[in-house]
């Protein structure tokens, strides 16, 4: 089954768990499956990404699940930074575990864009595909998930 | 560009998403904003931690056993409005093939993408629109080939043939240097009437000669061959007719004249 681990990395990211991940997954291919006619070339990556995504928006539904994911709070990230350690080298001391939780921790559609970004590598229009936004949207999400993350990131490892 | 505008593209440029005049104007204002260094510096380590694969979810082992079989089971569930011929069962048949159908139409882009030669005469069409529309026909304007051809002299790695078809009706108006798949090639222009023609022409990839062939798009008609080891595209809005007519004669003009 082409494109299988990006499926799972992007359902595993936004279900948060193996076992929801895997059912969305399923979900997804059943669905490829049945809208194949629908497929009009161009990216197939992109296009079955947007496949999964709907698919977990659609389990999310269903499960009537309240989202994991703290509200994003301006007062957060607007913390002066001008003094202290050096951030840089603060930053490069995180460890994926810790990386891992901040990353569940950000708003899904926080989550969502960073891990299309930096974990699938796609470019800014890729991604607008997929979560189905404008490119304005994605830049303007891509660069608030980042301050964001940043943000938690730091905050873990100040208070370690 | 201040700090507040920098802040708004600064992730962009660590994409490489910005435009060249915008990648300038941050890389500048990072040489002199100490503050915004210091929080590019802090996204760019984030984003070392981030790389290196550790973070990515592969899929698991039976991930892959599990999806191949509930979409077989799919496909025998919509299948027996097919059972045309009881002797061997559709659904059998079908089943396979429906798992394979989705590993190979999603792999399929690939492989449905037009021609290259379709996607060549697609570039040639806008090269000639993109002409026209910016006002940009000609680099050097001139009717003389003995001018046109040695302004080519240092712009291209090869000398292309100028030839002045006036007295057939197609006079040359001029040069220009062009780009066709990211490679510079010379454009030539000549004008029929109120038609402009843009002949591109490149080297060959390798020695062929071939017939013309002619394609319809978006209202211009092209012609391509190749002869003596040059690649001709000619595109134009004027009539095949007409068309074939400036290429059969700029071919028997560029032919080596060998005497009987």
């Amino acid at each position: 089954m082409p494109h299988m681990n990006a499926a799972y990395n992007l359902a595993r990211w936004l279900a948060g768990n193996d076992a929801d991940a895997q059912d969305v997954v399923q979900d997804a291919y059943l669905k490829a499956f049945k809208f194949l006619s629908g497929f009009r070339g161009g990216d197939s990556r992109s296009w079955l990404l947007r496949i999964v995504r709907n698919a977990f928006y659609d389990w999310l539904k269903r499960n009537r699940r309240e989202e994991t994911g703290t509200p994003f709070d301006e007062e957060l990230h607007s913390s002066g930074d001008e003094t202290g350690t050096p951030e840089t080298l603060l930053l490069e001391k995180a460890d994926h575990e810790l990386m891992r939780k901040a990353i569940q921790g950000l708003p899904i559609e926080f989550r969502e864009i960073l891990v299309l970004r930096e974990l699938e590598g796609f470019s800014y229009k890729e991604i607008a595909d997929v979560a189905e936004v404008p490119l304005g949207t994605v830049m303007s999400r891509l660069a608030r998930a980042r301050e964001h993350l940043r943000t938690l990131v730091v905050q873990r490892l100040e208070l370690k | 560009m201040n700090c507040e505008e920098a802040q708004e593209v600064i992730h962009a440029y660590l994409d490489g998403e910005l435009d060249p005049v915008h990648n300038l104007a941050v890389e500048q204002h990072l040489q002199e904003c100490t503050a915004c260094a210091r929080s590019f510096q802090g996204q760019q380590s984030l984003r070392k931690v981030m790389a290196g694969g550790s973070l990515y979810f592969e899929a698991p082992k039976g991930l892959e056993q599990r999806v191949r079989s509930a979409v077989r089971q799919a496909g025998k569930a919509e299948s027996p409005r097919w059972s045309w011929p009881r002797a061997w069962s559709w659904p059998r048949v079908l089943a396979p093939l429906a798992a394979a159908a989705v590993a190979l139409l999603i792999a399929m882009p690939l492989i449905l993408r037009t021609s290259t030669e379709d996607q060549l005469s697609q570039e040639i069409v806008s090269a000639h629109v993109r002409s026209l529309m910016a006002n940009h026909l000609t680099d050097v304007a001139s009717t003389d080939q003995h001018t046109v051809k040695p302004w080519f002299n240092g712009k291209l790695s090869f000398s292309p043939p100028v030839i002045d078809l006036a007295v057939q009706g197609f006079p040359l108006i001029g040069g220009r240097l062009d780009f066709v798949e990211n490679h510079p090639v010379a454009a030539l222009i000549y004008q029929h009437r109120l038609h402009f023609i843009n002949l591109f022409i490149w080297p060959s990839a390798h020695v062929s000669h071939t017939a013309e062939e002619s394609r319809s798009q978006q209202g211009y008609n092209s012609i391509h061959w190749s002869q003596g080891g040059m690649e001709y595209w000619a595109v134009s809005d004027m009539n095949q007719h007409d068309l074939r007519d400036f290429a059969r004669l700029l071919r028997n003009e560029s032919a080596p004249h060998s005497s009987p």
